[in-house]
């Protein structure tokens, strides 16, 4: 449930940074500062405060365009918790921390297949199910 | 369903593309010629085929960057069969076809809606579901390929 998320620096250009999220087929990098977690970079991000800007995605950070702050969730939260702050705060992924130690992240995709799948499931926290 | 089209003109760019998407805050557009789906683009296909390659967005015609093969699911179709489709061919939008004409799109967001809530907000989303379509208007000597 739990997947590794991938992390880059804020002074990391976008360009590089496309690169990464399309070579590891990912919708999404965490951005940290000094190794802790300040912000989000979405393909979303990428298109609407960079491509429609004409910006150098050579040349601009991902501080410049990145989401912040991180809508982030404990462990125990339940799959059902999980998918409806989504819905409620209009995100599509959520970055699981336990104290400041980042886990991982969770997507509306990994929810789908758990939501749908009877009604037990939804209600079991997301530290319970096995990470990929 | 409710039905909202949005339309561009035949060789439209990818920037046009990217704007029409942040405008309605939407993650993809599916082109069609008459109503006939042609093809489909989403963020991803902008991030691959023309920022990671360096390519111009204005001189970057949507029909050189949309997927073609294009998987759609039927209007009669149950959210568990258009569910699993979706994720058997790792897609995140189902354009919806009745006969060869697009009638509308689901996508896994739709999906995770009705599923996640009780059943008076279901029967509410449902009724409220949106397409997003590019209108492809062509003459003879223009055409998508």
């Amino acid at each position: 449930m739990l997947k590794d998320v991938k992390q880059a620096n804020l002074e990391e250009t976008i360009l590089k940074t496309t690169k990464m999220m399309n070579e590891y087929d990912i919708g999404s990098v965490v951005v940290t500062k000094e190794g802790q977690p300040v912000g989000i970079v979405t393909e979303r991000d990428i298109l609407k405060r960079l491509f429609s800007k004409r910006k150098d995605s050579a040349r601009t950070k991902l501080h410049e365009i990145m989401s912040k702050p991180l809508v982030t969730i404990k462990p125990h939260i339940t799959v059902i918790g999980a998918a409806q702050l989504m819905i409620k705060r209009k995100v599509k992924k959520l970055i699981v921390k336990n104290g400041d130690r980042l886990l991982g992240i969770v997507t509306l995709t990994d929810l789908i297949p758990l939501l749908r799948n009877g009604g037990s499931i939804k209600r079991l926290p997301l530290k319970t199910l096995q990470s990929e | 369903m409710v039905k909202n089209v949005i339309t561009l003109q035949t060789g439209a760019s990818a920037y046009d593309a990217v704007k029409l998407m942040n405008k309605n805050g939407i993650g993809c557009l599916v082109a069609v010629d008459n109503g006939k789906v042609l093809g489909i683009l989403t963020e991803r296909d902008l991030l691959e085929r023309v920022l990671e390659k360096c390519r111009n967005p204005k001189e970057t015609d949507v029909s050189e960057i949309m997927t073609r093969q294009v998987i759609v699911g039927k209007p009669d179709m149950q959210l568990v069969e258009a569910t699993k489709l979706m994720f058997e061919n790792k897609v995140k939008k189902l354009p919806i076809v009745k006969g060869n004409q697009l009638v509308g799109l689901v996508t896994l967001t739709d999906i995770a809606r009705v599923t996640s809530v009780d059943e008076k907000t279901i029967e509410l989303v449902e009724a409220l579901s949106n397409m997003h379509m590019i209108q492809c208007k062509h003459t003879k000597k223009d055409r998508w390929r």
